[in-house]
């Protein structure tokens, strides 16, 4: 096993594993919102004037976006790599939580 | 001699907030002992007088007490306990003001109301509510928060310590200070207790310490995020760094929010494990489910804890950054929070990225990537590996990967521009061993047995995926590349379009011969990835895709409008469960419609699975027997027409009954199957159909979750209430009228989602009824969308309640319907469904 194959001690603090289905899909979703709300205000913050005002262009010609997070992982790689590291945040400050009780 | 008369327990309808949260049902008290004191020595009493009761009833039954002096002594015991059952009610709302008046849960209060807000914000935005309603909802909500924010708030662990009162208060007033030792000693304190024997009751020590205990660690706890906020957003303001501190990580902070931060951290820490190891979670897990079977253990005590300790501080924290944003910046941001919005599975989707990345794969070097739906991680030398898609299967429950790579097709129509860097492994493979991360880390998010069938988990190197054995038709392995591969965008027309189908002028739907398809039965969708694996798609499908064009086709002209909770999508699913032969599952389910039916639809075998090339459906029958639509689009009887038909119809009269006592209705069993198909044909196919549907937003679950408390109640009053029959009305419009009536006079309890609706349109209580109790509806479409969580009743059910004829469509002039007991009927079919589900 390497590095890559350590667990997200997330999943064993938390026993997310044992949570009902509603519960856990409640709580993903929620930590989903709270990562992409703060991935996409750090990648905004990042770019340039020219570049946000391009972006409010294609938002307001494009209504209907199925797949915003794609759009902005392709036009802006940056994105997904920002997305990760704010996910790592999350779980490092709930693992300091929760770790004295595993 | 008198029964007993059944004791009310439930008081009416919520009157607090209209707006619910399961914060509401969770919330602590720190004097849950005495809650639960005085409800045991109210319950103990009723049960007492309840007894005496029976004694009599016996006595009399056995001839040895008058009826007259029997009645007049139950008389006087059920006096005493309605009076036991006023007070039980009193004294426990008056501790509820109480905690609410106390300083701690002020905050706790405001809190709530603030989510309360952004909740109903969040349903306007998905024109989920009228903004009248929401308006008024949002203005009652202000006022609780303005009325909340009048208590002062003082922290018993200031009162502790004045130097550190002093500057922790200067800290909240002007922003970070050097903390002198003897005011950080509330840090070594706080870290301190973290000792575990601290946790457990030391011998002698009471339960009410030990909750003494936690009520302190609670106020550590918001003190600490208060002040730790408070620096930051000081920190924000005078040193302009959000850019570089924006999010949720602790890059580049100043040393005082740092400490502020690990103030805060040890706080929540302690505070989380006393709450643990004391015990007090269960108890509120054991309080909160304590009247559920052991299936039904489902209230969130787990996500409420990790929204506690986890989610909220990190959403304030964000919450204050946000504020500092530039104003274009925060209206784009706003723009895609929108749009993302509109899917919810991407947020699973990330929030799933929590569970399975680990800090160290990504510090050494893990990438994550995204391609349409899905995100692959790996390293760059390593393997491409694709998880979240099923992160997202798994934690939605999710088994059809056929809808995710539709969504996956779709995306790519959408950006032409989109370039494919990865050598994506199948999307039936969906979850992939070794590498960036393990099949049994997956299995931790996702039992095993939730996904077994669908994807095949292989630890090696090497990428291995089954897919669609819902059809046993595709099944595939591949060989993950380690090498970056570009395709050229593919288009739509050329790939995924493979017309077999075209609509003539007289509207018939004709299965052509398109060049290269030689079986009658399925073809293969090609995707644009080239190691994708491709679906069969069977001809049942196209009838369906017919039929949802048809029905959009009117949604999109405005000749069908739909409800609140109806989507096109509900519907395909409705079709598919109704009509499993459509989608080749006949053979296991029981069909919707007979061969002989589907023959004269135009499939010439019967089964609508297999069609030969060049056969004609007959659209408008299809649509006519699978909706009872015709095709110019009228709806033969449809919801939409509700307002012509009722206003075309007299309005019956409805005696008004004043708000009373109300008793309580005894849920009883009933089956949430349809008529149509029964439980043992649906078995596995129903649940893994259940299963397949989009994932729920927050709401929902939490919708449903409240709709598990709902405690039906109907006046005696109105439970009396017989009709004499009068021509020119239907059950239906009675049932409705009636039930309004009852509700507004607070003769009935609903379920707190149907109030919601009922609150933003009364027509909301017409589906209610029908969903209850089917028989009263003609509407097909409408028991379509809403489904029907109970079966038909008996001819003699009918009688029994008052309608000779067996059939509640057919009342003869001056039966007696028993509206109350009918009422009483749909009260209890909505709580027994609602508890099974």
């Amino acid at each position: 096993m390497n590095e890559l194959t350590q667990k997200s001690r997330l999943v064993t603090l938390l026993k997310l594993d044992s949570w009902p289905a509603a519960e856990r899909a409640v709580f993903l979703e929620k930590s989903g919102h709270l990562l992409l709300e703060a991935s996409i205000g750090r990648l905004l913050l990042l770019l340039q004037e020219a570049e946000l005002a391009q972006l409010e262009l294609y938002l307001d010609s494009h209504e209907n976006i199925d797949d915003m997070v794609g759009y902005l992982s392709d036009r802006y790689p940056l994105f997904v790599d920002i997305l990760s590291e704010e996910a790592v945040a999350l779980e490092k400050e709930a693992e300091q939580t929760f770790s004295s009780t595993s | 001699m008198r029964e007993m008369l059944p004791v009310p327990n439930y008081s009416g309808r919520e009157t607090e907030s209209v707006v619910s949260t399961i914060e509401d049902v969770a919330k602590e008290s720190a004097n849950d002992d005495t809650y639960e004191q005085i409800e045991k020595n109210a319950l103990e009493t009723i049960e007492d007088l309840k007894r005496q009761i029976e004694d009599i009833n016996t006595t009399v039954r056995e001839g040895k007490l008058g009826t007259t002096l029997a009645d007049q002594l139950v008389a006087d015991l059920e006096q005493q306990i309605y009076a036991a059952e006023r007070r039980r009610r009193s004294e426990i709302p008056a501790l509820e003001i109480v905690e609410r008046s106390s300083e701690e849960d002020a905050i706790e209060q405001i809190d709530r109301l603030k989510s309360e807000v952004e909740h109903i914000n969040a349903l306007v935005r998905e024109n989920k509510m009228n903004t009248t309603l929401a308006d008024q909802l949002v203005a009652t909500l202000e006022q609780q928060i303005r009325s909340e924010e009048q208590v002062t708030y003082t922290p018993s662990i200031l009162k502790a310590n004045p130097a550190r009162e002093q500057a922790i208060s200067k800290m909240l007033e002007t922003g970070p200070v050097e903390l002198t030792s003897s005011e950080v000693s509330f840090e070594t304190e706080v870290i301190a207790s973290e000792d575990e024997e601290e946790f457990f009751p030391k011998e002698g020590e009471t339960e009410a310490e030990t909750s003494h205990e936690y009520v302190v660690r609670k106020r550590e706890f918001k003190q600490a995020k208060k002040a730790y906020l408070a620096t930051l957003e000081h920190d924000y303001a005078d040193r302009n760094i959000l850019k570089k501190t924006f999010g949720l990580g602790r890059k580049a902070l100043s040393p005082q929010v740092e400490q502020a931060h690990d103030v805060f951290m040890a706080a929540n820490q302690a505070y989380y494990n006393h709450a643990q190891r004391s015990g007090h979670y269960e108890r509120v897990a054991t309080r909160l489910n304590r009247e559920r079977t052991a299936e039904e253990l489902l209230l969130p005590i787990n996500s409420l804890v990790a929204d506690r300790h986890i989610l909220r501080p990190a959403k304030e924290r964000l919450e204050l950054q946000q504020v500092h944003l530039p104003e274009g910046v925060t209206r784009l941001k706003q723009a895609i929070s929108e749009r993302i919005r509109k899917n919810p599975k991407v947020a699973l989707g990330v929030g799933a990225l929590v569970a399975v990345l680990n800090p160290a794969a990504v510090l050494t070097g893990l990438g994550v990537r995204y391609v349409g739906n899905k995100f692959y991680v790996g390293s760059k030398e390593a393997t491409e590996q694709q998880v979240t898609a099923a992160a997202i299967a798994a934690v939605d429950g999710i088994a059809d990967l056929r809808s995710l790579e539709e969504k996956q097709f779709e995306s790519v129509r959408q950006t032409h521009d989109a370039r494919i860097r990865t050598n994506a492994t199948a999307i039936g493979a969906a979850i992939v061993a070794g590498g960036a991360y393990n099949s049994s880390e997956v299995e931790r998010i996702v039992p095993t047995e939730e996904i077994s069938g669908y994807i095949d988990f292989d630890d090696s190197l090497g990428v291995r995926g089954e897919g669609l054995s819902e059809t046993g038709a595709v099944s595939t392995s591949v060989e993950a590349s380690a090498s970056e591969t570009e395709a050229a965008p593919v288009a739509a027309s050329e790939t995924f379009v493979l017309d077999r189908t075209s609509i003539t002028a007289e509207g018939e739907l004709v299965f052509l011969t398109p060049e290269g398809i030689t079986t009658n039965s399925s073809i293969e969708v090609v995707s644009p990835f080239a190691n994708e694996v491709p679906y069969l798609k069977v001809p049942g499908e196209e009838l369906i895709d017919a039929m949802i064009d048809r029905i959009e086709a009117d949604v999109r002209s405005g000749v069908i409008t739909l409800e609140l909770g109806q989507s096109l999508s509900t519907l395909r699913e409705q079709i598919i469960v109704r009509y499993p032969e459509l989608t080749g599952s006949g053979n296991t389910a029981a069909p919707g419609l007979s061969s002989e039916v589907w023959q004269q639809i135009g499939v010439s075998g019967g089964n609508p699975s297999e069609i030969p090339n060049g056969t004609k459906i007959n659209m408008e029958r299809l649509l006519n027997e699978v909706f009872g639509i015709r095709l110019e689009g009228e709806l033969m009887e449809g919801a939409s027409d509700l307002a012509k038909s009722t206003a075309s119809t007299p309005v019956p009269e409805i005696p008004t009954i004043p708000p009373a006592e109300i008793a309580p209705v005894i849920p009883t069993e009933t089956t949430t199957e349809t008529t149509m198909i029964t439980s043992s044909d649906r078995g596995e196919f129903q649940k893994m159909l259940d299963n397949t549907r989009d994932h729920k937003p927050i709401e929902s679950v939490l919708n449903e979750l409240a709709e598990r408390d709902f405690q039906p109640a109907i006046s005696e009053r109105l439970v009396d209430l017989t009709t004499p029959w009068q021509p020119g009305k239907t059950l239906h419009e009675h049932l409705y009228r009636t039930m309004l009536e009852g509700y507004r006079n607070g003769n009935i309890t609903l379920p707190i989602e149907t109030m919601r609706y009922v609150a933003g349109n009364e027509t909301a209580l017409y589906g209610f009824i029908e969903r209850h109790l089917p028989d009263v509806s003609d509407d097909v479409l409408s028991k379509f969308f809403r489904g029907v969580s109970t079966e038909a009743m008996s001819p003699e059910e009918w009688r029994a309640l008052g309608i000779e004829s067996g059939n509640p469509k057919m009342i003869a002039a001056g039966d007696q319907v028993q509206t109350g007991n009918i009422i009483k009927l749909i009260l209890e079919r909505a709580a027994g469904a609602a508890n099974k589900s």
